[in-house]
């Protein structure tokens, strides 16, 4: 599904990639942890296109990330905005309209399934910190997309919430959908996870806690 | 069509956000502000005089140089940000791909410019409607301020040529079309100049247009005379200086020209900027 071949990414002098490889299968939950500033955003960043490698190249699905992003992925990356002044409903109605793939009732579902009032009028700039993390999530698995990206999902997210969220996750890994979950949580990791790489220095390594990476 | 309308849903997003970006308020409350201190002495002479004003004092509002300086820096001020990435850009560039992405903010900036021009007009209609009559022809207050000898009592120049070369309603269009242009280019420049070579580098670039403008007004015509408008864009946001050859001024269809075909250049060299190297 996803394919690192010696990639280098830097800022300046700071080389936050440096020279890593390895593969992520279709179907499976992967855990990419690490701590702050290891690189684990720039790497996701890098896979999702919005930024570009300095050598080596990714694939997704076989196709070659370069200067477009690759179709069909879902993404949660850092602190999730979006227009303040309007409901949870209209802002996932406006994304979903780009792709034009769900109406209004399959936002409906992935409301209620992420633990959200659909009919609820209020703007998104009075959700709390755990709302406002469903609904990314509620955003990014939506369209039923064949990738799906997600910076520490769990952020500001309740005891019942997180219960409920890897639900979500395990149900759409069972669907066939390949997750890459970088997370804070090693309990999350222990859980959801099929393989999980640690991010040290700009370089990632398979963990020990598993034998399935391939590097 | 429908790459169109991909386009049109990024630019939506960022007009979504207006309503509580304190930025967009403080622009029209200085747009404001500035319209009543500059509009005051017209409003002062129609009650003085008793005579009633059309609304198409417009086409003169940015005859005052020091006008050109506030357009300017509220102009760099509303673009400031472009290509205006936000936290929600994410979830729509990964649905929209790169290219329409960033061409949806060029599509905002070219629309956020014409709404900020059809502001600035509406602005100066509501500062004039204490003492405001509504007819098609220019009416005899500015006409008195054309011909009466000075400068006017508001320190807006009141150009006889601009009151002889266009109805009122021509030189209206005239001036909201050039307000546009000139933004939209201002904009453009903007987005692509921060694309291309970095952070507030736009500003920079933009803010010197906006000096040069004021420059030109003095030091600058006085030394290369009327030709520095031709390559001083703010300028022709007052169509007092796009009074053609006899004036050794350019012309209105020169300044189109330059200003669309510097639009169209900005917006692909920022569109091509920004799928090679992403911010």
């Amino acid at each position: 599904m996803i394919e690192i071949q010696n990639v280098t990414k830097s800022f300046q002098k700071k080389t936050v990639l440096e020279n890593i490889s390895g593969s992520f299968e279709k179907g499976k939950i992967h855990g990419i942890i690490g701590r702050n500033g290891s690189g684990k955003t720039v790497l996701l960043k890098c896979i999702c296109g919005f930024l570009a490698v300095d050598t080596g190249t990714i694939f997704v699905d076989g196709r070659k990330v370069s200067h477009a992003c690759p179709q069909d992925i879902g993404i949660i990356l850092e602190s999730p905005g979006f227009v303040e002044n309007m409901s949870g409903f209209r802002n996932l109605k406006m994304l979903a309209s780009i792709r034009n793939r769900i109406g209004k009732e399959e936002i409906r579902e992935v409301m209620e399934k992420v633990g959200l009032d659909a009919d609820e009028k209020k703007a998104v700039r009075k959700y709390s910190l755990g709302m406002r993390q469903r609904l990314a999530i509620a955003q990014a698995i939506m369209e039923s997309p064949k990738l799906i990206l997600l910076d520490e999902p769990m952020n500001g997210l309740d005891k019942s919430g997180v219960a409920e969220i890897r639900k979500i996750l395990l149900d759409l890994k069972e669907n066939g959908i390949t997750i890459l979950l970088a997370s804070h949580y090693a309990e999350d990791i222990d859980l959801l996870c099929d393989t999980v790489w640690e991010m040290d220095n700009g370089k990632m390594v398979c963990d020990k806690r598993n034998e399935e990476c391939n590097i | 069509m429908h790459k169109f309308w991909v386009m049109q849903k990024c630019a939506s997003a960022n007009f979504r956000n207006w309503a509580v970006s304190p930025k967009i308020w403080i622009i029209t409350g200085v747009t404001a502000v500035f319209s009543i201190w500059n509009l005051s002495g017209v409003l002062e002479y129609s009650a003085d005089t008793g005579i009633r004003v059309t609304p198409w004092v417009f086409p003169y509002f940015f005859s005052m140089p020091v006008m050109y300086l506030v357009y300017g820096f509220l102009t760099i001020v509303l673009f400031s940000e472009a290509p205006f990435r936000n936290p929600l850009s994410d979830f729509m560039e990964i649905r929209t791909g790169k290219r329409m992405w960033i061409a949806g903010q060029c599509l905002f900036v070219v629309e956020a410019a014409f709404l900020y021009a059809l502001v600035c007009f509406l602005i100066t209609v509501i500062c004039l409607l204490p003492r405001i009559y509504v007819t098609g022809q220019w009416g005899k207050l500015i006409q008195e301020m054309v011909y009466g000898g000075d400068t006017g009592p508001s320190g807006i120049y009141f150009s006889a040529q601009v009151f002889e070369q266009y109805s009122a309603l021509e030189a209206v269009f005239y001036s909201l079309l050039f307000l546009w242009l000139v933004s939209a280019f201002l904009g453009m420049l903007i987005l692509a100049s921060h694309v291309v070579i970095g952070k507030n580098a736009g500003d920079i670039v933009a803010g010197f247009f906006a000096f040069l403008s004021y420059y030109s007004m003095y030091v600058g015509s006085m030394t290369f005379g009327n030709g520095i408008f031709r390559v001083s864009p703010v300028n022709w946001i007052n169509i007092g200086t796009l009074l053609g050859s006899k004036f050794d001024m350019p012309d209105k269809y020169y300044a189109f020209s330059f200003l669309v075909i510097g639009i169209m250049i900005f917006s692909i060299i920022g569109i091509r900027g920004y799928e090679r190297k992403p911010m």
